[in-house]
Order: structure tokens, then sequence, then C-alpha cells
């Protein structure tokens, strides 16, 4: 079973990105009436590093980034669920996601960090190597998922934007998290359902 | 004002709970009514549940709720005042109405809330109606004296005349209270009183000597003589005296020795305890509010439940902080400090996460009143006169647990009217009594909960049950005959089974005990069943008191440590690898003489890949039992057992088979929970039914 460092100090995401932040029209702002030029369409994402591919997911999924925490084998699971983890004793699973984007394993540098993303009203941890930062990415520099890029990994892809010169793959949480994904082939249902008779 | 202000929680707990209360009454009024004689008491409390229920709902705007109350309220007015006899009918209705009421109060203040209809339900309640004032209830009160019968209400005059009609005699009890205490006097005298008949109203006594002391009369039905009730109030400053009526001589002429003719009381300007006083006082009540409990969301408790685990993780920092302070020189005194004030900490995080498990728990009552009148109902659909007796209703379970448990009770009581319990006349040519019987028991059992429903029946015979399995391609004709008796019975619990051809809207179609079970199976209960052809049936569930904390053993198994439920584990033994034996490929040892086939987890896990017991000639295995069926588990270490809280591994995991959920074992571990029902089924449809109880006929055969 593989030991991780404790995590012990969640880190907040707002105070770990606001240099990076943009600069949005607060609530205040509108209270006094007074209306800062600002693009409203401007969609904030986590964009954080797996493997060699860098990656995004909304900031509004995202629910906190924390350590690398203990996590506890689950049998019968698929290879990219590395197990259940404890946040705020909250029973939830990890998943390493450089292992479910089939790009080998996720290294436990000290970088490595886990997203705890919620989705469905579920919350999973994604182990990821490293966050970059939050970034504002307009629609009109998200381009739909390129057909090219077919078979399993393609439907993990909702679209993939332009930033600093560099592509970010923007996540489908809904594919990524399959619930149905999650269970070691083979093991479901039928198996030891049977009974007898 | 037909809109209600808000769809209120608390309206809808409040109502909840009057109509739970009233359907009480009428349960026990209708157990009452089948005997003959019921308590006026009850009539009264019904009358007044619905009283506060019209008074509630005209405060929340529920108009409809308040007007079905309202007609209600005049009907239980009649009944209680003798102008309406508690018929089954009636009943009938009284009983629709508690439907009735349930159904609105599910829908209202949703869009829906207009669908319930009531006209039904209010048309029926009319035709009860008693048809005008029949100029009451004749003249058979003459001898009473007529300064008594002046101050009386309705309702005093109704249960006097009652009594009368009853053959009871009529006492005066005359008693003098100290003005400081009068309360506490009246009350004691009046359990007294109540153990021998019914007290039908107090006047106040106009013979009162002094001003520090209050004299009443008390009018009393009763069956007793005089002799008896005097001896039983025995109390300083209470006398009692026989009242003659002339109706009530002729019943029973009243003993030579009760020649002690009361002195009729003078009269008085107004009785004490008015009628309408009580009635007032119940409005005041539900303007106020009714009950002193408070509904709870689970998923409150759930937040509270996992705020405590997160105090015990900060307590936890905490300790390691006062390891800290312990390094720093000179700090002694500062460290003990604070080793005394965690240590405090600590238990009262105990006490706190056991209080929050106590908030969980309800009495099983809820549901039993439930049950009762389905079984009322279904009784009387069916054509069969059945009585339900419930023991244990203060049992308490974990809320979650009761609420589940409610669909599979129902279905097994629908099994006992419509399978079990026989047609009257079937019943009488049996010779056992036309009144079928329904037991329902709760009790607990060390940390679990047993539950029975019992009947008496027809019973099931297993030969049918085999004869039809077969029929149903369920098992084949050779399997039929090597299976033992009890095999055979718990067969009904596969799905597909059903005894009754014709399914009826009552049970039946094939869905039926299978389901039952896997909701049992659900709440890591056991179901079992023991028949006796035209004797009865009586199915026990066991269930773990709470889900949400269990006992658990603590096992570690290559390297991995797992937690067992412990109410699934039967014992621990220990065996060499030699006492391992193989049948068929499959591995299996002796115990006592019964053969038990044999788990690893680190193999059906994949935990290990050439997983070496630790020590061949010290193996443990867990024996873990699910219903009739045993199997051992093996496992490296016990670690001890512990109580733990269980948590839901979430919609991704839910569905790993064998596992069940997981806890934290300190030090934000977190350990899986083993699903031990799973792993039985498993292990047993592997190894294909190897016998773990063989009959006598088998051992034979083998």
């Amino acid at each position: 079973m593989p030991e991780r460092d404790p995590g012990e100090r969640t880190e907040d995401i707002w105070d770990q990105f606001s240099p990076t932040g943009e600069a949005l029209a607060t609530e205040e702002d509108y209270e006094h009436g007074y209306a800062r030029v600002v693009r409203v369409d401007l969609q904030q994402h986590v964009v954080f590093r797996v493997g060699d591919e860098t990656y995004g997911i909304p900031i509004a999924q995202i629910g906190e980034i924390s350590k690398p925490m203990y996590t506890t084998p689950v049998p019968r699971t698929s290879d990219f669920v590395m197990g259940i983890g404890n946040v705020r004793g909250v029973v939830i699973p990890i998943v390493d996601l450089a292992t479910r984007l089939r790009l080998g394993t996720c290294a436990m540098a000290r970088e490595a960090r886990v997203l705890i993303v919620r989705h469905a009203s579920e919350q999973t941890g994604l182990l990821v190597d490293e966050v970059i930062g939050v970034m504002s990415i307009a629609p009109e520099n998200l381009e739909e998922a390129p057909g090219a890029l077919a078979g399993a990994r393609g439907d993990f892809i909702r679209a993939l934007a332009r930033w600093d010169g560099r592509i970010i793959i923007i996540l489908d949480l809904g594919t990524v998290l399959a619930p149905g994904d999650f269970l070691a082939p083979g093991v479901g249902r039928s198996v030891g359902r049977s009974g007898r008779g | 004002m037909s809109d209600p202000p808000k769809p209120s929680a608390e309206f809808l707990s409040e109502a909840q709970e009057v109509i739970e209360a009233f359907s009480r009454n009428l349960l026990q009024l209708d157990a009452q009514q089948r005997t003959g004689e019921y308590d006026p008491d009850l009539l009264n409390a019904a009358f007044r549940a619905i009283h506060s229920l019209k008074g509630l709902a005209g405060l929340f705007g529920a108009s409809r709720v308040s007007a079905l109350a309202h007609a209600l309220e005049s009907t239980l007015d009649s009944l209680r005042l003798g102008r309406l006899p508690l018929s089954q009918p009636a009943l009938d209705v009284l009983f629709e109405a508690v439907e009735v009421f349930q159904s609105m109060l599910a829908v209202f203040g949703t869009e829906d809330a207009e669908t319930v209809s009531t006209d039904a339900l209010l048309s029926r309640i009319t035709a009860l109606s008693p048809d005008a004032e029949d100029g009451g209830e004749g003249s058979d009160l003459v001898g009473l004296d007529p300064a008594i019968l002046g101050v009386l209400t309705e309702y005093e005059e109704h249960r006097l005349r009652e009594n009368v009609r009853l053959g009871r005699r009529l006492f005066r009890v005359h008693a003098a209270f100290d003005l400081l205490a009068i309360d506490v006097g009246i009350e004691s005298l009046k359990g007294k009183l109540k153990e021998f008949g019914e007290v039908i109203t107090y006047l106040p006594s106009a013979d009162s000597g002094s001003d520090d002391r209050i004299e009443l009369d008390i009018l009393l039905g009763s069956d007793a003589t005089l002799a008896d009730i005097a001896t039983g109030v025995a109390e300083d400053g209470v006398r009692v005296f026989a009242l003659e009526t002339s109706a009530a001589i002729p019943e029973t002429p009243a003993p030579a020795t009760v020649a002690d003719v009361a002195p009729t009381p003078t009269p008085t300007p107004a009785p004490v305890h008015d009628d309408v006083d009580m009635v007032d006082a119940s409005t005041a009540m539900s303007l106020r509010s009714i009950s002193q409990t408070v509904r709870v969301d689970l998923e409150r408790l759930d937040v509270l439940m996992n705020l405590v685990g997160e105090l015990a993780l900060v307590q936890a920092n905490l300790s390691g902080t006062l390891e800290s302070v312990r390094a720093i020189r000179g700090a002694a005194d500062v460290s003990r400090e604070l080793q005394t004030h965690l240590r405090t900490m600590d238990r009262k995080l105990s006490l706190l996460q056991q209080s929050i498990l106590d908030v969980r728990m309800v009495p099983l009552g809820q549901v039993f009143d439930k049950l009762a009148r389905v079984v009322r109902k279904l009784g009387r659909e069916a054509g069969k006169d059945i009585r339900l007796v419930i023991t244990g209703a203060e049992t308490e379970l974990d809320k979650l647990i009761v609420e589940e448990l409610s669909d599979p009770l129902m279905h097994m009581i629908r099994n006992c009217i419509d399978h079990g319990i026989e047609t009257e006349t079937e019943r009488t040519s049996l010779g056992k009594g036309a009144t079928g019987h329904i037991e329902l028991r709760a009790f607990q059992k060390g940390n679990r909960v047993v539950i029975e429903v019992e009947d008496d029946g027809r019973g099931m015979d297993w030969r049918l049950i085999r004869d039809k399995a077969v029929l149903r391609g369920l098992i084949d004709d050779l399997e039929s005959r090597e299976m033992s008796r009890q095999e055979v019975i718990d067969l009904i619990f596969v799905p597909g089974f059903s005894t009754k051809d014709t399914a009826t809207e009552v049970s039946g179609r094939g869905v039926g005990m299978d389901v039952v079970k896997t909701n049992i199976a659900r709440l890591s209960g056991l179901i079992d069943v023991d028949t006796t052809p035209g004797r009865g049936s009586k199915f026990s569930i066991t269930l773990p008191v709470t889900l949400a904390i269990i006992q658990a053993l603590v096992i570690q198994t290559a390297k991995q440590t797992f937690c067992i439920p412990l109410n699934s584990v039967l014992e621990s033994i220990m065996v060499s690898e030699a006492d391992i034996e193989t049948v068929e490929g499959h591995e299996v040892v002796s115990l006592r003489g019964k053969t038990l086939p044999i788990l690893h987890l680190s193999r059906i896990f994949g935990l290990q890949t050439n997983y070496r017991y630790l020590d061949p000639a010290r193996i443990y295995v867990v024996i873990v039992g699910l219903a009739q069926h045993r199997v051992g588990i093996v496992v490296d270490e016990l670690l001890g057992q512990q109580d733990v809280v269980i948590k839901p591994l979430g919609r991704a995991l839910r569905g790993v088979p064998g596992i069940a959920g997981a806890t934290e074992l300190g030090g934000g571990r977190t350990v899986l929970l083993l699903d031990v029902s799973v792993l039985v089924e498993e292990a047993l449809g592997r190894s294909d039914a190897t016998p773990t109880d063989p009959t006598p006929m088998e051992a034979a055969n083998a």
C-alpha cells in the first residue's frame, strides 16, 4: 500500500491564486453603482500539470486543493482508483489522474496536489503532478475537442484552450468520473450476486 | 387566506404528531370496541386531538385540513355524547380520515395540494351523523337527585346514563382537601378511584366547614361494592356513599350492607370541571406547542457527526502540540495542565458522539402503529377477523432503520393476512377460534434488536414449497430430494417464488419474501422463518441497533486492515494448515462436525499474489454467518474490536461487492468495512452449495 505524505494543511485556493486572479466586478461594486469594465463571460479555470500535459477544470467545480493524504486502497476497483481518503470527516474516492488519462502514474513529488472536485453532488479527489495557477479563458479561445483525438481519451476532453502559448485540455468530469468505470473490469453486479439456486 | 403563509415544516410535524396520537387512540378504541366496552377517555382524547388539529390547521391556513377536522370533530362529539354508537363502520370512517389527513399533509404546500379529495370522506362522515336529536335517552335516572342532574354537562350526563345502562352502581365520594395540597390530593384520589370505575364528575360540596379546606363530591360509577371502594381509597377526609337509582337496582340489587344512602348534595352553581373548560385548555395548548419534541433532519445530524469527527482530529493535533510543549524546558506545569484539559475534552467528545447517536433513535411504535392500521384495513377487506397484538413498541432503533423497515414489515403482515390466516369458516372447522392472531414483537437482545411477526394461521407445508419450487424451475427434482426441511422453507426467499396462484390485491405476484430479505440484508439484518403446518409461522428479523455506529472486529490480512461487523461474527477459531482440507477444489475446515467453507480475502480481493500464512500452525479463522449459512474468513491477525462510525463510500464506489463502507480508526486512517452477506453468498455460490448444515439424510448419503 503506497504511503503518502500526510496532508495536514489545506491551502486556500483564493489566497494562493489571487496574484493571478482576474479583476471581476464584485457584488459590492454593483451595489455602489460602479461598473468596472470587465468581461463577464471569462471563465476561470484551475490549471494543472499531469505528466507533460496541461489540463484545466472550471474553478466552480473545485472545492479545495489539498496536499496528498493517506489513501486506503479499495479492492476490486480500477487501477486509477488509488483508494479512499478522509477529507474533513467525509470519505471520498481518490483518483490518480495520470493513470486515468493513461499517462503513467503521478509522481509523488513535492508539488503533487489533490484537487477535491465536486461533480454530480459527489466529491472526488484528483491527484495531479502540479497545480500551475488560475486563468481566465474567453469563450473565443476555447475550441471544441478536435475529432482527430479519437478513442477513449477523446471522451475526457471537453474543449481545448490556448493560454500563454500552451494548449490546455479542459477536462469533462462527467466522463472522467463516470461511476461505471470505478469498478475493476469484470467486477459488477453480476459477480457474487448469483447467490444459490 | 387560503394560501398558507409558508409551507411550514412546523405545521407538518405538529399535525403529524397529532394525527399519530389520534391514530393510536383509534387503534385502542378499536381493540376495546371489539370486546364490548371502551374507555370513554380515549374517545375524549381522540376528540381533543382532532380539535387541536382543527385549530392548528386554521392557524397555518390549511383550510381543507381544517374543514375535514371540523366535520370529524362533530362526529366525534356525537360519539362521545353517545348520540352515535361507536361501531365498526364509524371506526372505518375515522381510520380513513387518518389516511386522508396523511395524504393531505404529504402534499401540503405543493401544487398537488388540491388533488387529495376529501369529498367522499366528508359525505361518509355526514352519513354517519345521527338523524336529528332523538330527544334524550329516556328517564332512566329516576331516583337520582335532580339537583345533581341539573348541574351535569351533556357529556357528563351521557356518561352517567352509560354507567347506569352498564349496570354499574353509583357512588358519591366526599373528599376534603387542604387548600394548598388540592392538586396532588385530587390526582391521587382520581388515580385510586379509576381502578374501581369511571369518575363522572366533580362537584364542589356546599357543606364546607372551614376556609382553608375545599370539599368535593365526586360522582363515581363502579361495579365494586361500597366496602371495597371505601377500603381501596382509605384516605383521610374521604367518605364514600352509595347512590341509588331505580335503574341500577333491578340489574344488580345493592347488597343489604350498603344501606347507607347518601344525603343528596345541595345544588351548586356550576361543576368544577366543565366540558367547555377542557376544550379551551387544549386550544390554548395548540397555540403554544403540542409537544416538547423537535424534529431534526437526519442530514443535520450527520453534519453534527462529522463535526465531532473533525473535533477529534483537532484534539489529536492538540496532543501533538502537547508533546512539543513538553519538550520545552520549564513548561512542565503548563503541559500538565494542558494534558488534564485534553483528557477532559476527550471524554466530552465521546459523550457528545454518543448523545448525537441517541438522538437518531426512535421507538418502533411509529412503524407498528402504521402496521396496526394496515392489519385492520386488510383484515376487514379480506373478511377475516384478525387481532394484532403488539409488544415492545418502545424498543428503539436508528431512525434510518425504522424508516426502511416499514415496507418489509408491511409485506410480511400482508403475507400473514393473505396466506397465513385462514378464513373464519376454515378456522372454526379446524377448531381454532374464529379470530386470527398476529403478534408483532420487538425486543432488544444484546446490541441487536429482534422483531418477530408471528401468526396462528395455516403455516407453511415444506412439501408444498418444494413442489412449487420444482414447478417454478427454481430447483430441479434431484436437488429437491437432497434439501433439508429448513433449506426448502428458505426457498420462499428466492426471487420468483409465491405459493398463492392468484395474485390478490393484498399480496403476491411472485415478488414478496425475496424483496423482504433483500431489504433486511441491506440493513445488515438477518431474517429467519420458523413454521409449523396448521399452527402458524414465525418470522424473526434481527437487526443492529444502529447503522451509523456498529461494533466491529478489526482484522489484518495481507498487510491490510479491515473491519468486520461484529453482529455477523459468530466466533473466531484457530486452526493449523493441516486442518484445512479441500473438497472439489474448495478449501474447508471442520468445526464441531460441520463442514465450513473458508475464504481468503487476499485471494478474492487480489491483495497479494502469493499469499502465505504468517504461521501455518496458527491460522485465525473468523466464522461469519448469514441466516443459516456459515463461512470462515482467514485472517492474519485479530486486532481487537471497537465501536466504529460507518461512512458511505460515495456513489462511485458504492457498488464494490464485498465492501459495505469505510470507517476511521484514529490517526486519520480510513479502513474498509466488509459486507459479510455478499462475501458469504460469493463463497457459497463459488463452492456451490457446500453443505454447511448437513441433514442426517445427507450425512448418511455422504
